[in-house]
């Protein structure tokens, strides 16, 4: 069962749904596309993908686990920080979705990671189906698509001033529930699906051969060529929405502490740095290599996924431009 | 710190002038406000922008950071390479919004612990009405 | 305009390469996207022609050189450019006499932030440079602004887009001699609370990617304070006072070496305001030591030297 919305009655419906729930929109702040709280009124329904990724509502860049202090009476004491996340939704891109999809196979498979799964359950995820293509978009490239539903709780999409969605899993049938708008047939997703699919070129990757030529091409030319040039900064990683490298430190002052985890990445030069000073991966190359392999060969061997999702964030924001379309040709050569 | 509480302020003493003068002023039983916290170093020129930095996100409400006189120095030029680098340091942190009463430097020398009393008062009647409440202390949880 | 420059530069490279004054020459290249362009390593002659020259040169390539302290490297430098090198030179990391400095007259570049302010990035088809205007092409529709208006602006205030060392120039010099330091005048002239407000609002922004370090040129510490754990200086987290401390203790090592090239500023993601910290350092220097970094190879460093008759005032 499909729903048709005018714009201003979305509106109003997420603004009736703030008192319960926590919505994360994209909105225009300071001529940037961010992912955000919705504030009541901004909403923005264009092509371009905001800077930050979901990722942040289920992996936070600095997530607190637990805090402990001493006190000279008590002694010692430690307690778990309670992981009491609202119910969130959030608009987003089915690149986005796709990237939790991923992330979630690393995290919730065998050992359940506690501090995620509260949030992911929390999570309610509405994907707004692209109309087109962005120039350093490349989704369908690996094994993705703009009307991709996979994983989305609601699917959606913007034709002219209105806004269709459809429910997908339980936990999304129940928020349409909110959704009041006049009913419209199921089709039209099949419809919309095939007017942009017609307009897009396609050129998909084969997953299983990109694994075996990257692993092939471990010791190739390629990364030094691109390790001469990468500066070894964490802008890719930091705004991948797949990648997921994590630090776990302790912050303490004078008796009490906090332990946190934040983000890390791959590119830095001290990630792998051991005690003895030793470093395995010591130069540009080899972390750049890692960053490559672990997308395109180690993610899909698995966890049955190529761990891109062709959102194009880091072509636009690598300061010297590797561009990871570039990757993957040369590694299919 | 708010308004009319009395403030702290770590200071940094080199050892060779100025902490002799704060142990003389201590010898001789001149009074001063207990306000100060003191860190002994080798020279002033050992101190690097990261101590005052730090020691704002510490939650310390004031800085004093004090030498030889130039001339003095017990390792020759230590102070005069301080003097340039404390001009710097105080300039950009009050470019950035932090009061630059919390950011002090005086030169003691080790006979002169009349001086250093006074340099205490000054700087601690200073702060009494800095409002120190600002962004860079660093709280962890309540 | 430009073709000429870009015809200069690839001629220029081809002698160096020929002559065998250099192993390696490093240079401009066309980006996957009109506005990015990306370092190439050039050793061999016959590889020039992917060499260009456009407003969307970002990049300081002097960070770069410390890699190569032991061969003859060649370099394609804007006036900042040039300025990074001198200053590199001044703290030995560098030899004049392995370098070979193709420097290039700038007329200005613009980051991603200052396209973003006026269109959106995700449909840019083109992007055509003709004198003073910027026509960009959004699928198939042409867009025309004024080159001035989207200059960076750490480009804006620039008093050297003239090389200062170099071994031969590419474009006629311009000649600038401005006040670049009256923004930073203005700015000290608000209350204690306005400037708070807005160094949180930009410090809020920051990601902690170090983007800002790594680009940097005169950054070549091969163990950074953020990586040090004992002591521990900063947190690795983004609490807004670890994301202050970061910027501002990495702005207090600057002093001295900062040339103010502004490729901090030009390819962080967030667009963060590192421009006017760095302003403030220069424009500090030059009033009380009477110094500007980078200018000549004999200038003393102002913070390894000092005066007896220093400023003395703020002591007490």
């Amino acid at each position: 069962m499909a729903f048709k919305i005018t714009l201003k009655n979305l509106l109003n419906i997420l603004n009736g749904l703030s008192k319960n729930y926590l919505i994360f929109v994209p909105i225009l702040d300071n001529n940037k596309i961010k992912l955000k709280r919705f504030d009541g009124k901004n909403f923005y329904t264009g092509t371009e993908l905001p800077i930050n990724s979901i990722k942040e509502l289920v992996l936070p860049q600095r997530d607190c686990m637990l805090k402990y202090k001493w006190e000279k009476d008590s002694g010692y004491s430690v307690e778990e920080i309670k992981q009491e996340s609202k119910k969130t939704i959030v608009f987003c891109k089915p690149c986005d979705t796709q990237s939790v999809n991923i992330i979630d196979k690393i995290f919730l498979n065998n050992k359940e990671d506690n501090y995620y799964k509260e949030k992911r359950e929390n999570l309610i995820i509405i994907s707004i189906g692209c109309s087109t293509l962005c120039r350093t978009c490349f989704c369908t490239t690996v094994d993705g698509s703009p009307f991709n539903e996979k994983g989305s709780d609601i699917f959606a999409f913007f034709k002219d001033d209105s806004f269709i969605l459809k429910s997908v899993t339980y936990k999304g049938f129940f928020i349409l529930k909110n959704f009041e708008g006049s009913e419209i047939e199921d089709k039209i997703f099949i419809e919309e699906r095939n007017n942009v699919e017609k307009n897009i070129e396609y050129t998909p990757v084969n997953i299983r051969e990109l694994k075996e030529k990257a692993n092939s091409k471990f010791e190739d030319n390629i990364w030094k060529e691109l390790g001469e040039a990468c500066i070894g900064c964490g802008a890719c990683t930091y705004l991948c929405p797949t990648c997921h490298c994590f630090d776990i430190q302790e912050e303490v002052k004078k008796n009490i502490g906090l332990r946190v985890r934040n983000w890390d990445s791959c590119q830095f030069s001290f990630f792998t740095k051991e005690a003895s000073g030793h470093n395995p991966r010591v130069s540009n190359r080899e972390r750049m290599r890692q960053r490559f392999e672990h997308k395109f060969s180690y993610i899909p061997e698995n966890n049955n996924e190529i761990g891109c999702v062709g959102c194009g964030r880091c072509v636009v924001y690598c300061p010297v431009n590797i561009d990871i379309r570039e990757v993957i040709e040369r590694i299919m050569e | 710190m708010e308004k009319g509480k009395e403030p702290k302020i770590l200071a940094f003493l080199c050892n060779w002038c100025s902490y002799q003068g704060a142990n003389l002023a201590g010898v001789s039983r001149i009074q001063y406000p207990p306000n100060i916290r003191v860190i002994r170093v080798p020279c002033s020129g050992r101190i690097r922008p990261e101590f005052i930095i730090k020691s704002l996100q510490e939650g310390w409400d004031g800085v004093l950071i004090s030498g030889c006189h130039p001339g003095d120095c017990h390792y020759i030029e230590g102070n005069y390479y301080a003097r340039r680098k404390f001009l710097m340091v105080k300039k950009l942190l009050n470019f950035i919004g932090i009061d630059e009463r919390r950011i002090n430097f005086s030169w003691v020398s080790a006979a002169e612990g009349e001086k250093f009393s006074q340099v205490v008062k000054e700087v601690v009647e200073k702060m009494k009405n800095v409002d120190c409440k600002n962004y860079m202390k660093k709280v962890l949880y309540e | 305009m430009n073709n000429k420059i870009i015809e200069n530069i690839r001629m220029e490279v081809k002698k160096a390469l020929k002559k065998k004054k250099v192993d390696l020459v490093i240079a401009y290249g066309a980006g996957s996207i009109p506005y990015k362009t990306k370092p190439l390593f050039i050793t061999d002659e016959n590889d020039t022609d992917g060499i260009i020259w456009n407003s969307f040169c970002n990049i300081n390539l002097a960070g770069y050189l410390v890699k190569y302290q032991d061969k003859k490297v060649g370099i394609i430098a804007k006036g900042c450019d040039t300025r990074a090198i001198i200053s590199l030179i001044k703290e030995k990391k560098l030899k004049r006499g392995q370098l070979y400095i193709i420097g290039v007259v700038c007329d200005g570049m613009i980051a991603i932030t200052d396209i973003d302010k006026k269109i959106s990035l995700s449909s840019i088809d083109s992007i055509i440079e003709d004198n003073n205007k910027i026509i960009i092409s959004e699928n198939g529709i042409k867009k025309e602004f004024s080159r001035a208006d989207m200059i960076n602006i750490s480009c804006g205030d620039c008093n050297y887009p003239d090389p200062v060392l170099s071994d031969v120039i590419i474009g006629e010099k311009r000649n600038i001699n401005k006040d670049r330091f009256k923004k930073v005048k203005d700015f000290e002239k608000l209350k204690d609370l306005e400037k708070e407000e807005f160094f949180k609002k930009e410090f809020e922004k920051c990601i902690r990617c170090y983007a800002c370090k790594e680009v940097c040129p005169v950054c070549y510490c091969k163990e950074c304070f953020t990586e040090s754990s004992d002591p521990k200086w900063i947190d690795t987290g983004v609490e807004t006072t670890d994301k202050a401390m970061y910027l501002l203790i990495r702005a207090f090592h600057m002093i001295g070496r900062c040339v103010d090239c502004g490729a901090c500023n030009r390819i962080c993601p967030k667009g963060v305001d590192l421009n006017i910290i760095m302003n403030k350092i220069a424009s500090d220097l030059k009033d009380n030591f009477q110094f500007e970094a980078g200018i000549s190879i004999d200038d003393k460093i102002p913070l390894v030297t000092y005066k007896e008759d220093d400023i003395n005032d703020f002591i007490l």
